[in-house]
């Protein structure tokens, strides 16, 4: 199956967010399913988050 | 001619227009500028007096259209370069010209090559409105705007601007003739068979307004090497007028400053670092209920492994048909691997509710 990849380009706190989030997926036992939108609603203000979704 | 007299006379002036037929079947649109300089060495100050005024007198046509007209001014440097006009841009333009300076501002200023084809298909045709002038029927719109401004300096800075002071007057006035006019409703449209041509009734009465937009921006700074005065204003009338407030520099120049968008950047931000701080806690809880059933799946019997994978199936960490996985594919799963496979489905992610769980497992089966 053919490969494809989309960039975006992120801030230096969510960079590290992801990256954190990513250093916690072990990829012998865990598949990584897919990337949502989400968002979080912090005293009344939607915030947007990114839902990296894991299947094990 | 002292300030007093000059405004007595454009009132005058004013007056007279309107009297005449200036504006009924014509435009008159019209701008001053200027600046005007006071220099004393002793004590060393500086004042400008910066004065503009920006007016225009136009038929309004009976479907409540105007025609655009478009002017601006931007003055952003230091207080010599304004008094001798080296930092000073200034445009005026009326018809097609007006439309393509408002419409192609900012970052699309400069098209592709061949960028006179662009504008091709505007500049075949002189601009227009539809509609027909009704005898009389003008507008006037016109701004006033003056800033005093003053420089103190201090030789034993090397003469850097150490104070400044600022007067700010604006006046606007628009005179408008509202018009009326009868449209054809949607089902009349309908029932006339959809062709426009064909007079339906029944009819809906709307009010129609023409477009005349004018902002006004000053800034004044000190203490640097070259202290100065800046200002930026835009007037536009009918199509250039739209397309002015439609772009995004303009309104978030003028807009964000009266409802202080500011302030709702702010909330935004707090809202966001407080969604990384709790997010960063439930990952911490997670990571921490995650390393504990790591440690209890790592000192549980050989015997008990399966019974581990049931227990998580009742307690629905796992889903009912969860079974061991052979991660090798060699063909058997190795109590290695279902050791693997039970940390694998104690990862808790950020799930607050299977974090609860994964703690509640940790606890039955210590």
């Amino acid at each position: 199956m053919a490969k494809r990849e989309l960039k975006v380009v992120l801030s230096k706190k969510s960079a590290i967010q992801i990256d954190r989030a990513i250093d916690r997926i072990d990829p012998k036992t865990m598949q990584l399913k897919g990337l949502k939108m989400g968002q979080k609603t912090v005293n009344g203000v939607k915030v947007p988050v990114l839902r990296i979704l894991v299947e094990v | 001619m002292t300030t007093r007299n000059r405004l007595v006379l454009l009132a005058i002036a004013s007056s007279m227009l309107v009297g005449c037929n200036v504006g009924k079947k014509s435009v008159l649109f019209v701008t001053k500028t200027s600046f005007a300089v006071d220099v004393d060495t002793n004590p060393p100050t500086f004042d400008v007096g910066y004065g503009r005024y920006e007016g225009s007198i136009a038929p309004v046509v009976k479907e409540g259209a105007v025609l655009p007209l478009l002017s601006s001014i931007s003055a952003d440097a230091g207080i010599s370069s304004a008094v001798f006009g080296s930092g000073v841009t200034q445009n005026f333009a009326v018809g097609n010209a007006a439309i393509i300076m408002s419409q192609y501002i900012g970052e699309i200023s400069n098209p592709a090559d061949g960028h006179r084809d662009v504008f091709t298909t505007i500049i075949d045709k002189p601009a227009s409105v539809i509609g027909t002038i009704v005898e009389g029927e003008r507008y006037f719109f016109g701004t006033k705007t003056s800033v005093g401004f003053t420089a103190s300096f201090a030789p034993e800075r090397g003469f850097a601007p150490d104070a400044i002071s600022l007067g700010y007057k604006r006046k606007e006035l628009a005179y408008v003739p509202i018009k009326q006019v009868n449209h054809p409703t949607v089902a009349a449209i309908a029932a006339a068979g959809g062709n426009p041509a064909v007079i339906a009734t029944p009819v809906v009465t709307k009010l129609h307004l023409p477009s005349l937009l004018a902002t006004s921006g000053t800034s004044a700074n000190a203490g640097s090497n070259q202290g100065g005065f800046g200002v930026t204003q835009f007037y536009a009338t009918g199509e250039a007028a739209n397309f002015l407030a439609a772009h995004p520099v303009i309104r978030n120049s003028v807009i964000s400053k009266i409802i202080g968008d500011d302030t709702i950047e702010a909330k935004f931000e707090a809202a966001r670092l407080k969604a990384i701080d709790d997010l960063d806690i439930i990952g911490v809880k997670g990571e921490l209920a995650t390393l504990k059933a790591e440690n209890v799946i790592d000192n549980m019997p050989v015997a008990d492994l399966d019974g581990a994978l049931a227990s998580m199936i009742v307690d629905t960490i796992a889903v009912n048909t969860e079974v061991f996985s052979d991660y090798d594919s060699d063909g058997t799963i190795s109590d290695p691997e279902k050791r693997a496979k039970l940390k694998a489905l104690a990862f808790t992610g950020d799930d607050k509710e299977l974090i609860k769980k994964v703690n509640k497992w940790v606890s039955d089966n210590s």
